[in-house]
């Protein structure tokens, strides 16, 4: 799972509000090197929610040089462009979890996977 | 008819011993040319003596014949009982194989050295080359071993159409434009056939042009066809290209169905449910009128193969073009062949039932009576997500290839799409297409895991179900944006090996195990849908317009897209 996609999840219990993103707890990530395309990532930039990019960013370790606000992010600037490249995709987290912060409920992470499907008494 | 005699082979070779080896190569270059298998070789051990014997230079010979009538048969019969001879179709070559090698010891040595017939005959020994696995069936039916047989009601009339007339008509076809959304292209004209429903469709007709309705006259004068056609396909093949065997159906057209070839000679083969086989070529400017038993009960198609093998003689095939005509039949058919007649046969379900592992026996789909209300009906739980999870890897394996529409609707999306694949399967569309970003979903974990769209909405059981899947996908995307469903279609494409009557199903997947013994099978639960029905399922949906709805590949499909918030 790299942040992009983790960006897109919500928890599903139904008690959460989807609102708020999901805390990861990482085991174990690795990098993959992927082809940057500016274009791309700023369309990406333009779609994501900024506040939970870079507190995942930080819980992984790769927020930092990373701008503050989507407004700071400056498209010309490709050292710092690559660093955002970099975070929210070539980040993979392959082991650990994602924690429901309204409810604790963890959903597990394998081989890269996260597993969010509910036990029949959850649904 | 012998057994023996049905087992026509293909070889290229040279009759000099010394060329044994080059002949080999030669025999694959013709193998490949011609799709056809070589059952012989050349031993590992030149000095080996076997029990087959490759015999050149020999007196011509017409290979569809019968091979104990060759000359060879009789002389080396009498070093011993001959198992079976093969004759090389072209070459004056022939195998023959004895029950024990020391007959062939010494009919090799005799004819060596008395030859045959007073002529030099050069004699190798062999070795039996087994078909391989995978390997196209190496027998070409040869026309002449089914000559005497007679399909009732199949009339072939040679020269219906002149050679001026054939290219003639030919040109004007080719004036016209040509469909090819088919694997092989095709002109329609009168009442459109739809592969996807195996119906005709009423609705879209295109005139005849005169030169089409003067054929139908010629043919209707001359009792080919019984009614005036009011359909006419025509199809293109190029060489390799066939058609699978198939009746037409019953229902659909009223007795009588002509095929006019133009072009290249071709040869059909008839199959009866009661496993004859008849081959007839049809050459171009014949008319083939199928009608009663032939056109009823007799199944007909073409191998994929370039070409046929017709009185022992190779032909090759060319472009060849068919002219089908037909008269399509609004009622229920009343032929006399109701094993094979759509009308007749009333589809009634056999009664399947699943042992369960807590000792339970019951109809899988005695469930779905339960499945209302349900929020994980037991059917899907025990026939859906345990049948995914048992069947992931082998059920990877066997989807790899991306359908061509669902490819192009992503590749169309605008640059930057983020698209979610529900129900990814094994991933096969994630690099389809590199300007967008796939995010891939799946239920069971099995598949996930091979990847990181095979349809979901077909395994569900409530239409109550169905519409909140439908939402959910709404939920996902913007204002604006789109959702492509596929879903599986109770009407089957001819492609497909299933065929399904009714609109919620049992289906069996076959699963190889591990030790080579039987496949397991397990039980999938689907529901089937009609056309209309997805689009009828979305009408109640206010906030998304349907923007598309079609057949593809066995699936109706829709296109969605969210013309507003859901609760604006």
């Amino acid at each position: 799972m790299i942040l992009l996609t983790h960006n897109m999840l919500a928890s599903p219990m139904k008690e959460a509000s989807k609102q708020l993103h999901l805390k990861i707890e990482c085991e174990e990530k690795v990098e993959k090197e992927q082809e940057y395309n500016a274009d791309f990532l700023n369309r990406m930039i333009e779609r994501i929610d900024w506040n939970s990019f870079c507190a995942a960013a930080q819980s992984l370790d790769v927020g930092n040089g990373l701008p503050e606000s989507k407004e700071q992010v400056d498209s010309s600037n490709e050292e710092q462009m690559k660093k955002i490249h970099h975070a929210l995709m070539e980040v993979d987290v392959v082991k650990g979890s994602l924690v429901c912060t309204e409810t604790g409920r963890k959903f597990p992470i394998a081989a890269g996977i996260p597993n969010m499907l509910l036990n029949q008494d959850e649904l | 008819m012998r057994k023996e005699t049905l087992s026509l082979y293909a070889f290229d070779f040279s009759h000099q011993p010394t060329q044994l080896a080059m002949s080999m190569r030669l025999s694959r270059k013709f193998r490949k040319a011609t799709g056809l298998h070589i059952p012989y070789k050349r031993p590992n051990d030149p000095a080996a003596e076997t029990r087959h014997l490759y015999c050149a230079n020999l007196p011509e010979h017409d290979s569809s014949q019968d091979w104990r009538s060759h000359p060879l048969f009789p002389v080396c019969s009498e070093f011993g009982e001959v198992e079976t001879m093969f004759l090389v179709p072209y070459k004056p070559v022939a195998y023959v194989t004895f029950v024990d090698e020391g007959s062939a010891r010494k009919a090799c040595s005799f004819l060596r050295e008395s030859g045959l017939s007073g002529k030099l005959v050069h004699v190798q020994y062999a070795e039996a080359c087994e078909k391989r696995p995978g390997e196209p069936n190496p027998a070409i039916p040869c026309t002449s071993l089914s000559k005497d047989l007679v399909v009732e009601g199949l009339i072939l009339k040679e020269d219906f159409l002149s050679p001026e007339e054939s290219e003639d008509t030919l040109n004007q076809l080719d004036e016209l434009e040509w469909e090819s959304s088919l694997s092989r292209r095709v002109q329609h004209f009168g009442f459109t056939f739809d592969y996807a429903t195996r119906r005709v469709n009423t609705l879209k007709t295109r005139a005849f042009p005169p030169f089409l309705l003067r054929i139908a006259q010629r043919a209707l004068r001359e009792k080919l066809l019984l009614f005036e056609p009011d359909q006419c396909t025509v199809n293109e093949y190029q060489p390799g290209q066939g058609i699978r065997s198939h009746v037409d159906t019953h229902s659909a057209f009223e007795d009588g169905i002509l095929s006019v070839s133009l072009g290249s000679s071709v040869v059909m083969e008839f199959r009866s449910p009661d496993g004859l086989s008849k081959n007839v070529q049809l050459k171009p400017g014949s008319a083939l009128s199928m009608q009663g038993e032939s056109r009823y009960k007799w199944a007909h198609g073409i191998s994929n193969r370039k070409s046929d093998l017709v009185d022992g003689k190779f032909v090759q095939r060319c472009r060849r073009v068919s002219m089908t005509f037909r008269k399509i039949k609004t009622s229920p058919c009343k032929c006399e062949f109701p094993e094979q007649c759509d009308s007749q046969l009333a589809p009634i379900p056999k009664p399947r039932t699943v042992q369960y592992t807590d000792g339970t026996e019951l109809d899988p789909l005695t469930l779905l009576h339960h499945a209302d209300g349900d929020k994980e009906p037991e059917i899907e739980r025990r026939h859906v997500h345990e049948v995914y999870d048992t069947i992931a890897s082998h059920f990877s394996e066997t989807r790899y290839k991306p359908w061509p529409k669902v490819a192009a609707f992503l590749q169309g999306l605008p640059f930057g799409s983020i698209v979610a694949d529900v129900g990814c399967g094994n991933g096969r569309y994630l690099a389809c297409a590199k300007h967008i970003a796939v995010i891939a979903l799946d239920r069971c974990k099995g598949l996930v895991e091979h990847a990181t769209e095979k349809a979901v909405l077909h395994h569900l059981s409530t239409p109550a179900r169905r519409l909140n899947a439908i939402e959910e996908l709404l939920r996902l995307v913007k204002v604006g944006g789109r959702v492509l469903i596929y879903a599986w279609a109770k009407e089957q494409g001819s492609e497909s090996r299933f065929h399904f009557s009714n609109s919620d199903e049992m289906v069996p997947w076959s699963l190889p195990t591990t030790d080579g013994k039987d496949n397991v099978h397990v039980q999938r639960y689907c529901h089937l849908y009609v056309e209309d029905e997805l689009p009828r399922l979305c009408e109640g949906i206010s906030y998304a317009s349907v923007e598309r709805s079609y057949w593809d590949c066995s699936n109706w499909c829709v296109e969605l897209i969210k013309v507003k918030e859901r609760n604006e």
